[in-house]
C-alpha cells in the first residue's frame, strides 16, 4: 500500500488524547503509519532535519534502521523516496539481534540483504514514506510522530477505535475536523460509514503547571 | 561446589547414590563440566537411551552465589536426537539451590532393572535419597509439581520429565521449576528429558534449607565486581531497556522486517501476522490482563527477560513465551492467535517437549498436508497427541526429522537432526554457519554475540567482508562455549558487546569469587578446550564434515523477499574449527 499524492486536499482530524491513551496507537506505529516527507533525503536528513531528532539520539539509540526489507549501516548514505518503508529500532537481543545493528561487527552475517547505498539525492518534493515503530521506539517517537501527523484510511481507524471506544471516549479532550470542533461521540459515529484518507494527528493535552 | 553425587541406577539391590570429590574435573562448571564428563565416561558409539549413557547436571561456577545472572543449569548426556554429545541449558531455581547444596554436578548412570519403575531423587542437607514411586509415572509437569508442592512444600527446586520425557521423545525436555514454584524452564533441546526418562528418573527435587549462600574468596572485590557488573547490564539498553520491557520476542518485527522470519516451514522471510505476536503486543496484552512481561525466571536475575501471560479471563495460562516458541508455533506454521500459542507454551512444558522441535515438527506436518497453515486448533490437538503417546503423536515427539521421514517431506529444517530455531540461514547467513557447523545441532545459541569485539578470538577480522563470517562463528562458538560454563544467561552479551568495563566485571567477578584471576585468554582457552572435547566425541561417534551441512534447499530455494540461497561454501564451513 502507499499513501501519495496531494496530502493537502484530505480531510485533516486533530486529536487531543490524554498522554496515557497514546499507546492505543502502539498496533499501528509497529504495522507501518504513512508520513509525509520532503524527498528524497537520506535516513538521517530525515531524522534530523524534518523530525528534529538529535544526531545523537540517532546514533546511540536508534540502533537498527531497515530500509524496504535491508538492514541499513549508513545512514547518510540510504536514501529515502516516495513510498519508501522505514523501520526503527533499539538494539535487539540474541546473534540476529546483534548482526542487524547498524554497524554491527557482525554485519557480514546478513551480507546479503544489508542496504547498499543509494545514489545521490535529487531535487526535493513532497512525498509519503511508511514509518515503523519497533520497542522502545514505539515510546520514544510514536508521541513526536502522532503529532506531526499520520496518513490513514478512515475505515482503518474506525474499525480501531471502535474496539476500543470506552478508553477512548474516557481519554480523548477534543477533536477538530477540519480545524472545526466536534464531539467526540460524533467523530466516531461518522468515522464508522467513511472510507477515505485521512491526515490525522494526535497531541497530548498541554502540561498543567 | 567440591563433590560430585552420583546416582548409579543399574545398582545390585536398587538405585544407588554416592558422594565422590570433584577430583579431575575441579575448576569446571556448566557446560565445560558436562562435556568434561560425558567425553570421559560415555562411549560416543553407546545407544543414548542405554545405560552406559550418562545425564550430567551442572550449575554453573558463580551459581548459588549473590553474582547476578548466574542461575543457569546445564544438563548433558549423548542426545537421542543427534547422536552426537549435548548441551541444553536453563534458568529456574534449580542451579541456586543444587550449587547451595555443594554439589558442582549430578551423574546419573545406568538403568534401572524394571523398566516401569520411576523414581524421584531428594536432596536435602542431610543427604540423598533414591526413593521409588509409581505413582508418578506419566504425570505431566505440572500435576507432577502440584504433588511435590504437597509433599516438600514450594521452597524446594525441581527437575523433572513429563510425559514426553517417560516416552523417550527426541523432543522431550527436562523441566526446571521457576521462583513461583512452576516448571516453566526447559533445558528443551536434545532429547535431554528422554535420557531421564531412561534412567528412570521422573524428579529431582533439591531442597536448600537451612543452607547458607556460597561466598566469595575475596567479598570485597567480588561484591564491588557484581555491582559494577549490575549497573553495566541495567545502563544498556538491550539488557536494560528492551529486554525487560518486551523479552526475546521483541525480535519477531525486526526479523519480520528483513524478511528473515522463516514462515510456512521456511518457505518466505515475511509472515503476515507477525505484528499481531510481536514482544511489543505480547507485553501490552500482559499487562492489560494482569499479567507481567517484566519478570525474572530465577532469583538474581536482573534483567528479566521473562514474564507472565495469562488468558482472556486474568488467569494464569503460562509464563511468557520466548521469541523461539512464539515463532516456531506461530510463523512457522502460519498461525497468529497469541492465545493459543500461549496454550501450546503450556503443553510443551507441561508434557516436557522442546517448543523449537515440537514447532517445527508440526510445521513441517503441515507442509505434509496433515492439517492445514494457521490451525491453530489443529496443533493443539497435534500436541495432545504427542503428550499422550498416540502412534502419530509418537512420531512428532521425536522431532522435524522423524516427521519429515515418516511424511515424505523434502523441506525438513534441521542440522544433525536438531530443528533450526527461529532465523532463516539464507537471510542472516553467519547464523547458518553456526548452524551447520556446531557440535549441538542447529541452535542459535551455540554461537551467540559474546564478547566477539573483546575477545578477538581468532585475531582481527574485516567482519564487513564475507569471509568474516565463518572467522566470526569460530569466535562466537568459543567465546559461548566459556560463557555456558559458568553458568551466566547468555544475555549478558549484550552490555558485554558494547561495555570492556562490565565484561572486565564479569572476569573479575569470577576471578574474586574463586581467588584465582580470570584473564580474556583463560576465557578463550576454556571455550575452545569445551569446542575441541565436543568435536572429538562426535567424531567418535561417527560425525564427519559431511553433517556439518545445511540441508541442501537452503542452497538451491532462493528465499523469498530478498530471493538469497545459503552460499556459504563447503571448503569454508570446513575450516570453522581450525585454530
Ligand atoms: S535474562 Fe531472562 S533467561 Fe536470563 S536469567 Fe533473566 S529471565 Fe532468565
Amino acid at each position: 500500500m502507499s499513501l501519495s499524492g496531494d496530502t493537502r486536499s484530505r480531510t485533516s482530524i486533530a486529536l487531543t488524547l490524554e498522554r496515557t491513551a497514546l499507546s492505543l496507537f502502539s498496533p499501528f506505529l509497529q504495522s507501518g503509519i504513512w508520513v509525509r516527507a520532503a524527498l528524497p533525503s537520506s535516513v538521517q536528513s530525515f531524522l534530523c532535519d524534518q523530525m528534529g531528532l538529535e544526531p545523537d539520539y540517532v546514533r546511540e539509540r536508534i540502533l537498527s534502521i531497515v530500509l524496504n526489507g535491508h538492514p541499513v549501516d549508513n545512514t547518510e548514505k540510504a536514501l529515502l523516496r516516495d513510498g519508501s518503508r522505514l523501520a526503527l529500532s533499539s538494539g535487539m537481543p540474541g546473534l540476529a539481534g546483534a548482526a542487524l545493528r547498524r554497524g554491527s561487527p557482525l554485519a557480514s552475517f546478513r551480507g546479503s540483504i544489508t542496504h547498499r547505498d543509494s545514489a545521490a539525492a535529487g531535487p526535493k518534493q513532497e512525498g509519503t514514506i511508511c514509518v515503523k515503530l519497533f520497542n522502545l521506539m514505539m515510546g520514544d517517537l510514536g508521541p513526536g510522530f502522532l503529532a506531526r501527523g499520520i496518513l490513514i484510511n478512515s475505515e482503518a481507524i474506525a474499525r480501531f477505535l471502535r474496539q476500543n471506544r470506552a478508553l477512548f471516549l474516557e481519554k480523548c479532550r477534543s477533536v477538530q475536523r477540519n480545524e472545526i470542533a466536534i464531539e467526540p461521540a460524533t467523530f466516531l459515529e461518522e468515522m464508522a460509514d467513511g472510507e477515505e484518507e485521512l491526515f490525522l494527528s494526535v497531541i497530548p493535552p498541554p502540561e498543567r503547571p | 561446589m567440591d563433590k560430585l553425587l552420583r546416582v548409579n541406577m543399574s545398582a545390585a539391590g536398587g538405585p544407588k547414590a554416592t558422594e565422590e570429590p570433584i577430583g579431575n574435573y575441579a575448576g569446571l562448571g556448566g557446560r565445560a563440566l558436562t562435556t568434561a564428563i560425558v567425553s570421559k565416561e560415555v562411549p560416543p558409539d553407546c545407544h543414548p537411551l542405554g545405560a552406559e549413557n550418562k545425564l550430567v547436571i551442572a550449575p554453573g561456577l558463580l551459581s548459588g552465589s549473590p553474582a547476578a545472572m548466574s542461575g543457569r543449569i546445564s544438563v548433558g548426556c549423548k542426545s537421542p536426537l543427534t547422536g552426537g554429545i549435548k548441551e541444553s541449558n536453563s534458568g529456574g531455581q534449580a542451579a541456586q539451590v543444587l550449587a547451595r547444596l555443594g554439589y558442582a554436578g549430578i551423574v546419573l548412570e545406568g538403568k534401572p532393572a524394571d523398566a516401569e519403575a520411576r523414581y524421584k531423587v531428594v536432596i536435602n542437607k542431610d543427604g540423598v535419597q533414591v526413593v521409588r514411586d509409581d505413582s508418578l509415572k506419566m504425570l505431566p509437569n505440572y500435576d507432577l509439581i502440584e504433588k511435590m508442592k504437597g509433599e516438600y512444600g514450594d521452597k524446594v527446586a525441581c527437575m523433572s520429565i513429563g510425559t514426553a520425557g517417560e516416552m523417550k521423545m527426541g523432543a522431550a525436555s527436562i523441566a526446571c521449576t521457576d521462583m513461583e514454584f512452576r516448571p516453566t524452564r526447559h533445558a528443551g533441546r536434545g532429547g535431554v528429558g528422554a535420557v531421564m526418562g531412561a534412567k528412570g528418573v521422573k524428579v529431582i527435587v533439591m531442597d536448600d534449607k537451612g543452607l547458607k549462600m556460597r561466598a566469595a574468596k575475596d567479598p570485597e572485590k567480588f561484591k564491588a565486581a557484581n555491582k559494577s557488573f549490575v549497573k553495566g547490564l541495567q545502563k544498556h539498553s538491550v539488557t536494560g531497556e528492551a529486554l525487560p520491557a518486551y523479552g526475546t520476542n521483541v525480535l519477531t518485527n525486526i526479523l519480520n522486517e528483513v524478511g528473515g522470519y522463516p514462515t510456512y516451514n521456511f518457505k518466505q522471510g515475511n509472515f503476515d501476522g507477525a505484528a499481531k505476536i510481536s514482544g511489543e503486543t505480547l507485553a501490552a496484552t500482559e499487562k492489560e490482563r494482569g499479567g507481567n512481561p517484566t519478570h525474572g525466571c530465577h532469583r538474581g536475575c536482573v534483567i528479566r527477560c521473562s514474564g507472565i501471560y495469562h488468558d482472556k479471563d486474568g488467569h494464569y495460562l503460562t509464563k511468557q513465551p520466548e521469541y523461539e516458541t512464539v515463532w516456531a508455533h506461530g510463523g512457522h506454521c502460519g498461525i497468529e492467535d497469541m492465545d493459543k500459542i500461549a496454550q501450546l507454551d503450556f503443553m510443551d512444558d507441561n508434557y516436557g517437549l522442546d517448543t523449537i522441535e515440537m514447532g517445527a515438527a508440526i510445521g513441517v506436518a503441515m507442509d505434509a498436508g496433515l492439517i492445514e497453515f494457521g490451525d491453530a486448533d489443529g496443533a493443539i490437538r497435534l500436541v495432545e497427541e504427542v503428550g499422550k503417546g498416540t502412534h502419530l503423536g509418537r512420531i512428532l515427539g521425536n522431532g522435524a526429522g522423524v516427521t519429515g521421514k515418516a511424511f515424505g517431506v523434502e523441506r525438513v529444517p534441521v542440522v544433525k537432526n536438531q530443528a533450526m530455531p527461529a532465523y532463516d540461514p539464507r537471510a542472516v547467513q553467519g547464523i547458518g554457519v553456526t548452524y551447520a557447523t556446531t557440535t549441538q545441532g542447529a541452535d542459535h545459541t551455540a554461537g551467540y554475540a559474546v564478547a566477539q569485539n573483546v575477545l578477538k578470538v581468532g585475531g582481527d577480522v574485516d567482519a564487513l567482508k564475507p569471509e568474516g563470517q565463518v572467522a566470526l562463528s569460530r569466535d562466537l562458538q568459543i567465546a559461548t562455549a566459556a560463557i555456558d560454563s559458568t553458568g551466566m544467561c547468555l544475555f549478558i552479551a549484550f552490555a558485554i558487546l558494547d561495555q570492556p568495563d562490565t565484561f572486565q566485571a564479569l572476569l573479575d567477578m569470577i576471578g574474586a569469587f574463586h581467588g584465582t584471576e580470570m584473564t580474556a585468554d583463560g576465557v578463550t582457552e576454556l571455550g575452545k578446550k569445551v569446542l575441541s572435547m565436543e568435536r572429538e566425541f562426535n567424531a567418535r561417534a561417527g560425525f564427519t564434515k559431511a553433517h556439518d551441512r545445511l540441508p541442501r534447499y537452503f542452497q538451491t530455494e532462493a528465499f523469498a523477499p530478498h530471493n538469497v540461497t545459503f552460499d556459504v561454501k563447503d571448503d569454508d564451513l570446513d575450516t570453522v574449527f581450525n585454530w
